[in-house]
């Protein structure tokens, strides 16, 4: 007869597998999305999740505990460690295989590492509102990316002002937000959908679809694609400009230093270069990143200018230029550096690499006058608010705001901080000790 | 006549050895039958909220149900394998609290959550809801308030398509309540089970037959399982109880022979044709054994034996609860 066993049950993941929303299409959802309803599942506020995590979860490359910073703190859209990181430990606490598509690790090597993202939540009302009715709500990877201000789909700029509390729903307000959720003001809780969007221009709309449109092909990229801009940049000069990179640069308003760098693949563009390269070559940015030269139309989008002939170097009269400094030398009332070069016509770096004495000189005269004249200055006043005390000693009271007024009469505008610092020095001149001067509100009198 | 292969020279101490065949469970043949009952427990919405798996005390309810919980985790290897955050099935035990009057739904939804393996079960929150625009504030939200950890618990089933969770020791909810009490706290688990396709099999005496009179609703939504005892009249019972016995004494760390055969009929009259409670006296039996030696003796057995005083008093609860269970029939009821 056989033996019951206490039934194990076997390794079962921590945390929810939660699908991901809108996956493959331009709306798909963030990683930063998609943990907030995550979190809401499991009812636990997302910074105590990801503390617990923090606590828990070993990263597997490093074998440490992984870094457990705010989760405002950071940006999960784009290539650095700590969304790889991330990404990686959710993957294994979610059994999930492809929460890298919710960020843009897929092109890491071919973004830059630095590029942060966009800081701030930025949302379109419009399809918070259609994703609400749906009963999906959520926020897009292309919300995320700084380059995206305007919805491709309705056609409006993204919307940073909650309508309710008017604060920007920051992201990186971190501790201080109150509410997690998709869709809510993070300060006051407030839908974020009842905003007004005013409409986007049509620059901004193509762009903003031309992300989309990768965003929803990320999914299709091959594990083993190699991602490089250089055969279709290659491809799009040895077409559209003869063979000549430095015509193709001028075209797409960059430096064929630059462009040389990316066809050589030394260098790789910015998202924000990338776009505006697919823009002008008429391209979507998966052909450009995959380097897919087949894509690039056969009419030319490009328009070539004509090589600008170069400017004729300036010549500068240096024995005039010297007279004039020499005057400038023997001016009662000294000017400054800044106004002797653009009075002259030529750079301070230039007058400094020609006479580097003389321009020590003339900078100090000037600052030895603004001193004086601050000294100057400073005395008139002082002598002032002596007068003044004096005319107040002899009515038996001293009221500071209202000797301010009167201050004000005789000289000019005068900040609370400067009268408190001049007051104060006139009274301990009087008295011979420091006195600390109560100053009336003006609104008192 | 059974021989005990036990030799002292190379086993552990006394106290791992009580505990190892404390540990010990037979697949006996009423275990088999009720595998084909529990069919149902793995289909969603089968139209039993809950299961009611009804037997005498000692009858092996709890080995049931783990031996049932076992069979799942085998069936579903494969989709287990696939989805690692899928969990079938779970099996808690319903706490007694100490609460007078009420029993403790925050606890057992806490050893819920914790079979569930979820995580930070103390940090639970009540999820915010949209009242209008804006959400409904969190401030002052009590994290261990019954409406968060019953939402988690929520979540948890549905996120883990649990299809059935066992809870050991049902009648520690109905103890702890009166009837109006025990009335909306099946209301609970039969509305749990609405919302997420999950069945509830309560493990108990037959005092939990009582919850089908407590209204049409929760009769009409409970099947019942009875796990009975081995009968002495019928030959089938007593070979499968004489097979379970020699399992048992097989089990038993102890040198010398246990002659089985002198002792099933009295094994089977104090035990009343329950496993469990036959298991209670061989545990008596081995204790005695090893506290004097490890040489087995009659002697230890006999004292193991429950009272004819004891055996009278199971026996009548025993029968009074077989009564509820008498073949329906189908004849018209009386009006």
């Amino acid at each position: 007869m056989d033996l019951i066993k206490t039934p194990s049950l076997p390794e079962r993941t921590r945390l929810y597998r939660l699908p991901p929303l809108g996956l493959r299409t331009a709306g798909s959802e963030s990683l930063y999305s998609w943990f907030l309803r995550l979190a809401e599942r499991h009812c636990l506020k997302p910074n105590d999740l990801i503390r617990h995590l923090g606590r828990t979860c070993i990263d597997q490359e490093t074998g440490e505990l992984v870094w457990s910073r705010h989760l405002h703190d950071a940006n999960w859209a784009f290539t650095g460690d700590h969304t790889r990181t991330w990404a990686r430990v959710l993957e294994e606490q979610t059994g999930h295989h492809d929460l890298r598509l919710l960020t843009l690790l897929p092109y890491a090597t071919v973004l830059p590492i630095l590029g942060r993202g966009q800081m701030r939540r930025r949302w379109c009302p419009h399809c918070l509102n259609e994703r609400k009715t749906q009963g999906q709500t959520y926020t897009s990877l292309a919300w995320e990316i700084g380059l995206v201000t305007a919805c491709p789909e309705h056609g409006n700029l993204l919307v940073e002002v909650c309508p309710h509390c008017g604060r920007g729903a920051e992201k990186r307000a971190g501790r201080n937000l109150a509410y997690h959720s998709p869709g809510h003001c993070g300060h006051c809780g407030g839908w974020l959908g009842d905003a007004e969007a005013a409409p986007a221009d049509q620059e901004a709309i193509v762009r903003a679809g031309l992300v989309g449109e990768w965003i929803a092909a990320m999914p299709g990229l091959p594990a083993d694609a190699k991602l490089t801009v250089s055969p279709i940049l290659d491809a799009a000069a040895e077409i559209y400009a003869n063979g000549q990179p430095a015509v193709l640069a001028r075209a797409v308003g960059i430096s064929k230093t630059t462009l040389h760098g990316w066809i050589k693949g030394t260098s790789t563009p910015s998202l924000s270069h990338a776009c505006d390269l697919a823009m002008r070559l008429g391209v979507s940015l998966s052909d450009l990143y995959l380097g897919n030269a087949v894509a690039l139309p056969a009419q030319q989008l490009l328009v070539l200018e004509s090589p600008v002939k170069r400017r004729a170097r300036m010549r500068i009269n240096w024995p005039a230029i010297d007279q004039k400094l020499q005057g400038y030398l023997g001016q009662a009332e000294p000017i400054s550096v800044r106004h002797i070069a653009a009075e002259l016509g030529v750079s301070r770096r230039t007058l400094y690499s020609h006479d580097e004495g003389l321009m020590k000189r003339l900078a100090a005269r000037h600052e030895a006058w603004q001193l004086a004249s601050h000294e100057s200055i400073t005395s008139e006043r002082l002598e002032a608010i002596n007068g003044l005390l004096d005319a107040c000693q002899e009515e038996g009271l001293v009221l500071p705001g209202r000797l301010r007024k009167a201050f004000e009469r005789l000289d000019r505008a005068v900040s609370w901080w400067d009268f408190n610092r001049l007051y104060r020095a006139a009274l301990s001149g009087r008295t011979g000790t420091a006195v600390q001067p109560r100053l009336i509100p003006t609104g008192s009198f | 006549m059974t021989t005990s292969c036990f030799n002292p020279a190379t086993e552990p101490s006394r106290d791992e050895l009580l505990r190892a065949f404390h540990g010990v469970r037979i697949k006996h043949p009423r275990i088999g039958q009720l595998f084909s009952e529990t069919d149902l427990l793995l289909a969603p919405y089968s139209g039993a909220d809950i299961v009611l798996l009804i037997g005498p005390t000692g009858v092996g309810k709890t080995t049931a149900s783990t031996a049932i919980l076992g069979n799942t985790y085998r069936e579903q290897a494969e989709a287990m394998a696939n989805d690692t955050g899928f969990i079938p099935a779970v099996q808690i035990e319903a706490p007694s609290a100490g609460e007078k009057h009420a029993f403790s739904w925050r606890l057992l939804y806490c050893r819920m959550l914790e079979a569930l393996n979820e995580p930070l079960v103390a940090r639970k929150l009540d999820t915010t809801t949209s009242v209008g625009a804006q959400l409904k504030t969190r401030t002052g939200v009590d994290n261990k308030m019954l409406s968060s950890l019953r939402q988690s618990v929520e979540h948890a089933l549905k996120e883990r398509r649990t299809r059935y969770v066992i809870i050991d020791e049902a009648v520690h909810i109905m103890r702890q309540a009166g009837p109006t009490a025990l009335t909306v706290y099946m209301d609970t688990l039969k509305s749990l089970s609405n919302i997420c396709g999950v069945t509830f099999v309560l493990v108990g005496s037959y005092d939990l037959y009582d919850i089908m009179s407590l209204n049409g609703q929760l009769a009409r939504r409970t099947h019942t399982i009875h796990f009975t005892r081995y009968q002495k009249n019928d030959a089938d019972d007593y070979k499968a109880f004489k097979k379970t016995a020699a399992a048992l004494v097989e089990q038993m760390p102890v040198t010398g022979e246990i002659d089985l055969q002198h002792w099933l009929d009295p094994l089977f009259e104090r035990s009343i044709g329950c496993v469990g409670i036959m298991k209670d006296m061989l545990q008596r039996a081995l204790t005695l054994t090893l506290i004097n030696g490890g040489d087995w003796k009659d002697e230890y057995l006999r004292r193991a034996l429950l009272t004819k005083q004891q055996t009278r008093t199971i026996l009548q609860e025993t029968i009074k609860g077989e009564d509820c269970f008498e073949d329906p029939g189908l004849e018209p009821l009386a009006a």
